[in-house]
């Protein structure tokens, strides 16, 4: 796992004297992909910027206590849904939040190492990307973004890992879709 | 069918079980022909996704949490904590992309190897010039976007009218290109035995002057090829196939002026089962793969891969198939090994390797 030995050691360092330090640290790692979820859950931009920085409160807050969470990267998003929840729950419209969230833009980049792809293949694989259902989307990006294992996900958004892994196969079919598209 | 992807998605994002890796096996056996694209398949999986921060966004949500945990705002902190978010993200840029970064300093190294000049040739054109050493890889960005990866042992040359005029480039040895697309001006790639012509595509093209044979293989578009031999007959390549024109060489005793006995023919593309990537491109991600190849031809890829020089000192084995894949073995490996199937011994002193009866 790539990020998840640093979030471990900030989580453990965050109630020594170096804390509001460390807190700034974690916040600039995970601000921006805590905001992406609870803004796809939310919909609301303003909302969702405050409730992300809440997060980060509430950490601080219950700093003393980190020491016991395993997986402090599930624990992040675990919090971040929760808080998106409970936001909605407040206003009112909780329905099923999954089947309605919140689509948002999503962008692949190809490094070095992935050479078998063309410039106009990204292309198409981006564009097949921000066609799929924002869900499966959201999805898509947990898995990838993090590495995290399909039964973190399933924490995370509070789904079945079965329901994980078909939306990740509707995923892949689909951007097999675009590929095989771009070869004629 | 649709399990086919929910397996394949499990097997890229390293969730799949034995159990499962055997259902996947049976299930791609049955429908292979629907998909033959794995390894890009799983060359997509693996793209980055950018992430798009908001520096804004993100500068406004730090001064609320230090205002919060009631520590002074992020400005009047010490210069030290205010480098700290860039700092971080550094490292973690470090981290994400050190292996590219331990690449490009290969690359840098082979590039101070390797000589990159313009000269005036005779007909006052100035020339690019790029070659690669033994044992080395390095990727090439054309004037018009194009990007080639050019193999161990190999050189490209193009003149300054490239991207302007035409889009002619030379190739001696292998490359992988990814040629953007220009209708209204085709690329041509010409090795001594072909030439490809292309449009916009990802294609590789192996013309070692020393290998028997010369490979051209077509991943997407599609490309025209030309034998030197038979210029008349335009062969065209559908995605997934590649030509193979072996040369029935007298050994060493034949010039490039005698004429050589050519067979062309038309292949599918190696899938390999195990990863689904194809052997064609085996030596971009640094493997060695061989099906049912000449000894000598081994011996050839050998030489250029780990800078050394293999001898024949009997050449009984020379037209021996081999057929194995090698990853990460060293060349110390790799001779014993192919003991394993032919009944050879040697010896070495420095890079050179002597194979005796």
């Amino acid at each position: 796992m790539k990020g998840g030995t640093e979030a471990r050691l900030l989580f453990q360092q965050l109630p020594s004297a170096e804390g509001p330090a460390v807190l700034v640290k974690l916040h600039n790692l995970y601000f921006s992909r805590i905001f992406k979820l609870i803004h796809s859950l939310v919909k609301q931009r303003e909302s969702a910027e405050e409730l992300a920085s809440d997060i980060f409160v509430q950490l601080w807050q219950r700093r003393e206590k980190l020491l016991e969470v395993s997986n402090p990267e599930v624990y992040l998003y675990v919090m971040a849904r929760n808080k998106a929840f409970s936001f909605l729950k407040h206003q009112l419209h909780l329905t099923e939040p999954l089947d309605n969230i919140e689509d948002f833009r999503l962008e692949v980049a190809r490094s070095p190492e992935e050479l078998l792809i063309s410039s106009e293949m990204l292309y198409r694989v981006n564009a097949a990307i921000n066609q799929l259902p924002p869900k499966c989307k959201l999805i898509f990006m947990l898995v990838k973004e993090e590495s995290f294992k399909y039964r973190d996900v399933a924490e995370i958004l509070n789904i079945s890992p079965k329901t994980v892994e078909t939306q990740m196969g509707i995923a892949l079919k689909k951007l097999s879709k675009a590929f095989t598209f771009s070869t004629t | 069918m649709d399990r086919i992807w929910e397996l394949l998605a499990k097997k890229f994002s390293h969730e799949i079980s034995d159990h499962e890796i055997k259902e996947l096996e049976f299930l791609l056996k049955k429908h292979q022909e629907e998909l033959q694209q794995g390894e890009i398949l799983d060359a997509i999986f693996n793209l980055e996704i950018i992430m798009g921060d908001d520096p804004a966004m993100l500068e406004r949500s730090e001064k609320r949490l230090l205002r919060q945990i009631g520590e002074v705002p992020a400005n009047d902190l010490p210069a030290n904590d205010d480098l700290a978010p860039a700092d971080s993200r550094l490292k973690k840029h470090f981290r994400r992309y050190s292996k590219l970064y331990v690449a490009a300093i290969l690359n840098l190294a082979v590039l101070t190897g390797l000589y990159l000049f313009a000269s005036h040739n005779a007909a006052g054109n100035f020339v690019n010039k790029i070659n690669t050493e033994r044992g080395a890889k390095t990727t090439v960005h054309l004037p018009d976007g194009s990007v080639v990866i050019l193999n161990s042992g190999s050189r490209l040359t193009y003149d300054k009218d490239f991207g302007i005029k035409n889009r002619r480039i030379n190739l001696e040895g292998e490359a992988y290109f990814d040629v953007k697309k220009d209708p209204a001006m085709p690329m041509l790639v010409a090795t001594s035995s072909v030439t490809v012509t292309v449009l916009g595509t990802t294609f590789n093209v192996k013309a070692y002057a020393e290998d028997s044979i010369v490979e051209a293989s077509l991943f997407t578009g599609t490309i025209q090829l030309t034998t030197e031999k038979d210029p008349e007959r335009v062969i065209l390549l559908r995605p997934r196939e590649k030509v193979t024109i072996s040369q029935k060489q007298n050994n060493y005793t034949s010039t490039p002026k005698e004429p050589r006995n050519e067979t062309v023919s038309l292949q599918h593309l190696t899938l390999n089962r195990i990863d689904s990537s194809f052997d064609e491109t085996a030596w971009l991600k640094n493997k060695l793969v061989f099906r049912s190849t000449r000894f000598q031809d081994v011996a050839n890829e050998l030489q250029r891969k780990f800078n050394v020089y293999i001898y024949f000192n009997d050449t009984v084995f020379q037209d021996i198939r081999i057929t194995g894949t090698f990853s990460n073995e060293s060349i110390q490996e790799i001779i014993p090994a192919l003991q394993q199937t032919i009944p050879f011994h040697y010896t070495s002193s420095g890079n050179k390797i002597y194979i005796n009866q």
